[in-house]
């Protein structure tokens, strides 16, 4: 994605990842981790604002620091460092809340066209996965780095 | 034949280069190696696990419908 992002830094497994929003509200540290889920392969992704001086995040807070897209592009950037290292995994994502579900739903399909060019991309709904569309309200999604030609 | 490029023009070029990149450049940070191990977000980590027991993978990219129940929680399949 041709998008603003901002600079990231990751552990060296590239499991966790963290960068700094900037806006009216100062500087806020964001972290993605990517989390092992019971079944082999399959990655949570978390996402959360890190306490600068007690290291614990919360992933139910909302910063509203008006960079939201740039938010939103720098998350799909560790999607893609995290599945060009581990290119046989399925990422599973939700919000924390129904709305924050909604907003990832718009997110993708914001970018749709780009990122199915390099991803798989389903949505939950029903207890069922199917390929996504905009407009449907889906629970979680799942996704899944397409092979390399 | 010997080309010249100014070395500014040649920062632009490779800054607009590193723009376009769907890979992000990455700095490695070692203090954040401690958050591989934890469980963050307990309570969404089980969520996302019990919609997994209960829906599963899709069908048609898994073998036979089933994935692997992971013993170990480690990632697998590393490229490098």
């Amino acid at each position: 994605m041709k998008l603003p992002k901002y600079p990231l830094a990751s552990s060296e497994k590239l499991m966790t990842f963290e960068f700094i929003s900037e806006g009216p509200r100062g500087l806020i540290h964001k972290l993605v981790r990517y989390q092992p889920t019971n079944l082999r392969g399959v990655y949570n992704l978390a996402f959360g604002d890190k306490d600068h001086e007690t290291g614990e995040i919360d992933d139910t807070i909302i910063s509203n620091n008006g960079d939201s897209e740039k938010v939103l592009a720098t998350v799909v950037a560790t999607v893609y460092a995290f599945t060009d290292k581990y290119p046989d995994a399925w990422i599973y994502a939700a919000g924390s809340t129904k709305s924050r579900t909604r907003l990832y739903r718009m997110g993708i399909a914001k970018y749709l066209v780009e990122v199915k060019e390099d991803f798989e991309i389903l949505g939950e709904r029903n207890d069922d996965w199917e390929v996504f569309r905009e407009n449907m309200a889906y629970e979680g999604f799942l996704v899944k780095r397409k092979s390399k030609k | 034949m010997t080309i010249f490029i100014p070395l500014k023009r040649l920062k632009m070029k490779l800054i607009a280069d590193i723009k376009k990149r769907k890979v992000p450049i990455v700095r490695v940070d070692e203090s954040l190696n401690e958050y591989d191990d934890k469980i963050l977000f307990p309570d969404k980590l089980e969520k996302a696990n019990e919609m997994l027991r209960k829906v599963g993978l899709p069908k048609q990219w898994t073998v036979n419908g089933q994935m692997e129940i992971s013993k170990t929680n480690k990632p697998s399949g590393a490229s490098s």
